[in-house]
């Protein structure tokens, strides 16, 4: 049996071979969809352990005793994050929207030295989330208030 | 509600799509579709799979109405392969079993004989004598046909001309939400909840093959994660509808990419040979214009397409003698239908590539040339229109931009170019361009506009609340938008950029009465006022503040709806379809192509759409840039290949929508005012970007390459022959 944290609560799992995005999306409630099932469009993104993992890719064998963070999970921890992508519009229909929030927690963590990274850094990490309705420009003066500090 | 709220619920993953959360007991549908591209279906056997465990019900055509097409203004199209199947992917039966994996297991278990007939892959070869017929009434799915004066005649006399043959992609929409629904029986008939532009014609469509009255039949349509037209056809709501009625059960079905990318809609791709000519002082002289398009196996939108492409080829510009020859053929391509931009992005791109090469052989600037050709108060057919002094004002604001400020980067060229172009808005005399919704006070206060109309992330629900707040002096948060259902009438599709335009007149043409309404309800249930509505509830005399909150009218007078209808704006009657009220912008593209290895970029864009006034400037900003994205898709990276009726690419992997790292800067000017005498005072701005940016980033692609280029999107290979041809010419000078 595989157990590991989802967004604060317990989940197990009995097959290590159960994709995570197939364990994820059915659950009532759920923030994970996924746009395109192979990992090319970030749509499914999570956050494993603070690193941003695409569910449909990820099987549940490799995350015994891990903490797994959906968007529902990382909103609450960091409201000021998703404000910030809100309040610059930065998507629109919305179905990119959780994987988004979800690689955004991760693509502005610090280095191992503590370096934040600049603006540049932070959309390269970004590069992997498609939006189909926005055209990005939202998204970009966003990065520019994280890479400042705000979220 | 509020934008920022809509938003931040999108980002948490709280809200929550039609797919989602299915109700208790539901079941899971898998389609067996078509591996061949046209097929007779000589024997079909589901018994099989009804054996299988799980499985509650499996159907065919053979289970819906014998001889049952459905399609708009050709109906060609079975809702499950009849006898023949013309496009791999197409449906040939479905299950509904209590697990995926038992669905999928029963399909394995179909006995199915199918026979390979001919495969027509090509739409000129499709329109031969001797093509085999794909349809009863031939391969010719469509044709339009329009001239005024002798334009072949007069070409040769013309002091300059240019001759352009170009041909665009077969774009895929990419929704990140694919076709998907949910249906369920009920004590009434039916429930049908699955993403889409038109609830009333779902209904309408599910009586017909349920045998249900539409009445019976409620549908549910909105919110939408994505369209851009992908989802204007009917998708999974003919089969799910049948299997929920079989089945006894709720049904669930949602289309895996690899599903959507074969069977769902594209783009359809132009063959387009146009010649233009002008006088020696630039003045257009004559236009010829002949394109083939490729419907693929249904007609879908393909006449309305082709009728849009070619009523725009001309563009907003006086030209005494065209001629407009367009096709539109049946192929075992896949299927082509609605796009945002609808046939006429890729005619634009034809003859605004040829206004700007005209503009440099007469020696005028881009911007210039226009100017002095600009017919804005007749439409390009020759029907009445209302006027547009609008494209006067995007040509002065085109020149007034700043000059470019990007360079190129090493070993780079740079190309800059421009475009102007003006689509008609809604659909052309004789369509369902009437609306009819309703203006509530809901059971918990909330103020709402209830029409049948689709947020797809243009924010409508949005932007109609704001507009309700706006024309009842109410604030936002004590108003909402109820959209997609068909319980208050027929709003008509939203789409061809009507939405924000139908929910703003019927907000505009019901207000009055609906505040008359809430006024009355107060009096008698509070006694006489004279009470006045404003933000938070009513005031009585003397009030600074309200003094009854909406929430508690609601409880002590009950629920109010106050219907609302809006007629069609008329236009000429005319031998071919077109329209009255067209929506214009202006763009500039910055484009740099490397010279060593052909790949191009685009760097910049600015967009001049002139509107008339934003309902939410975020919004209509976020409309723009997105449209002006898939303007960069369409002109550099984007193209589904079909080889032999099967397509080059299978999901994301093969097919590449723009990226953050591919995403230009974008500048939106918008330009507010519309004639004083608009019969709207306001267009949608959700296609017309799209349809400026892509002749601009054409043109720049010219400027920069010394050559327009034969097809989008641009090939590195012939980036590098213009080039190599370019600096050949330049030698010989």
């Amino acid at each position: 049996m595989i157990r590991f944290m989802l967004d604060d609560a317990p989940m197990e799992c009995a097959d290590p071979a159960t994709r995570l995005s197939a364990l994820l999306a059915p659950l009532p409630g759920s923030a994970v969809r996924t746009p395109c099932g192979i990992g090319r469009c970030g749509g499914c993104t999570v956050l494993v352990d603070g690193a941003a993992v695409p569910a449909c890719l990820a099987l549940v064998g490799r995350l015994d005793g891990a903490r797994v963070e959906t968007a529902a999970g990382i909103a609450r921890r960091r409201p000021d994050l998703a404000r910030v992508l809100a309040e610059e519009a930065s998507v629109q229909c919305g179905f990119c929207a959780p994987g988004l929030l979800a690689a955004a927690a991760a693509a502005d963590a610090a280095d191992a030295a503590g370096a934040r990274p600049d603006a540049e850094e932070i959309a390269e990490r970004l590069t992997g989330n498609l939006c189909r309705c926005s055209g990005y420009q939202g998204l970009r003066r966003a990065i520019a208030r994280i890479a400042a500090g705000e979220g | 509600m509020r934008l920022t709220e809509d938003l931040t619920a999108k980002l948490s993953g709280a809200f929550r799509y039609l797919a989602d959360d299915p109700p208790e007991g539901c079941l899971h549908a898998a389609v067996l579709r078509s591996p061949l591209p046209h097929a007779r279906i000589e024997a079909l056997d589901l018994s099989p799979a009804l054996a299988m465990p799980g499985v509650v019900a499996a159907i065919s055509a053979a289970d819906m109405p014998a001889g049952l097409k459905l399609g708009l203004r050709m109906r060609d199209q079975p809702p499950m392969a009849d006898g023949v199947a013309r496009m791999i992917g197409e449906p040939i039966a479905a299950v509904a079993a209590t697990t995926e994996a038992e669905a999928r297991a029963a399909l394995a278990a179909i006995r199915l004989t199918l026979v390979p007939l001919p495969i027509v892959s090509d739409p000129e070869a499709a329109l031969a004598h001797d093509a085999p017929q794909l349809h009863p009434h031939g391969n010719l799915c469509a044709r339009f046909d329009h001239a005024r004066g002798d334009a072949d005649a007069a070409l040769p006399g013309a002091a300059h001309r240019v001759d352009v043959a170009l041909r665009t992609p077969r774009q895929m929409h990419v929704a990140m939400e694919t076709e998907c629904g949910v249906a369920f029986p009920t004590a009434e008939g039916l429930t049908i909840r699955a993403p889409g532009h038109d609830p009333a014609g779902v209904a309408a469509a599910a009586a017909e093959i349920t045998g249900l009255s539409p009445q019976r039949i409620a549908v549910q349509a909105s919110p939408v994660g994505g369209s851009f037209g992908g989802k204007e056809d009917l998708h999974v709501q003919p089969m799910l509808a049948l299997l929920a009625l079989r089945a006894g059960a709720p049904v669930r079905l949602a289309l895996s990419r690899e599903d959507s990318v074969a069977a769902g809609i594209k783009r359809h791709p132009f063959r387009i040979a146009l010649s233009a000519g002008c006088d020696a002082s630039g003045r257009l002289t004559a236009l010829t214009v002949d394109a083939l398009a490729d419907t693929g196996a249904y007609a879908s939108h393909g006449p309305e397409v082709l009728d849009t492409g070619m009523e725009n080829a001309p563009g907003p510009y006086a030209i005494p003698d065209l001629r407009l020859t367009g096709r539109l053929a049946y192929t075992n391509n896949g299927n082509a239908g609605a796009f945002r931009g609808f046939g006429a992005v890729q005619t634009e791109c034809a003859i605004e590539a040829a206004v700007e090469a005209l503009a440099k052989k007469a020696g005028l600037h881009p911007v210039d040339f226009r100017r002095l050709n600009l017919a804005p108060d007749a439409g390009p057919l020759g029907q009445r229109i209302a006027p547009r002094p609008e494209l006067h004002a995007i040509l002065d604001a085109m020149a007034a931009l700043p000059p470019a400020a990007e360079t190129a980067p090493r070993r780079h060229v740079l190309g800059i170019g421009w475009a102007l172009v003006s689509k008609g808005e809604g659909f052309a005399q004789g369509g369902p361009n009437g609306g009819a919704g309703a203006l509530a006070l809901e059971a918990d206060g909330t103020l709402t506009l209830r029409a049948g109309l689709v947020d797809m992330g243009q924010s409508l629900r949005a932007s109609a609340a704001a507009l309700l707040a706006r024309a009842l002096g109410a604030a936002e948060a004590d108003c909402d938008a109820i959209l997609g259902g068909n319980a208050d009438g027929d709003a008509g599709p939203t789409s061809a950029s009507r939405g924000a335009q139908i929910a703003g007149r019927l907000i505009a043409a019901g207000a009055e009465a609906f505040r008359a309404a809430l006024l009355a309800r107060a009096e008698a249930a509070f006694g006489e006022g004279p009470w006045r509505l404003v933000p938070g509830g009513l005031a009585g005399p003397g009030d600074n503040a309200p003094r009854i909150g909406f929430p508690a009218l609601a409880a002590a007078a009950g629920a109010i709806r106050v219907p609302v209808a809006v007629p069609a704006i008329e236009t000429d009657p005319g031998p071919v379809p077109a329209h009255g009220l067209f929506a214009s912008c202006g763009a500039r593209a910055v484009v740099a192509v490397d010279r060593v290895t052909g790949a191009a970029r685009c760097l910049a864009l600015d967009i001049l759409p002139a509107c008339g006034p934003a309902i939410l400037r975020e919004v209509y900003e976020g409309q723009v840039a997105g449209g002006a994205l898939q303007a960069v898709g369409f002109c550099l990276t984007e193209d589904l290949p079909c080889e032999a009726g099967r397509f080059a690419a299978s999901n994301l992997d093969g097919y590449f929508i723009p990226t953050l790292a591919d995403a230009p800067a974008v500048r939106v000017h918008a330009l507010d005012a519309l004639a004083p005498s608009d019969p709207v005072g306001r267009r949608g701005v959700g296609e017309i970007a799209l349809n400026a940016a892509a002749p601009a980033i054409l043109n720049a692609l010219a400027d920069a390459l010394g050559g327009i280029p034969a097809a989008l999107p641009l090939r590195a290979g012939e980036a590098l022959d213009l080039l190599a041809a370019r600096r050949a010419a330049e030698k010989r000078r």
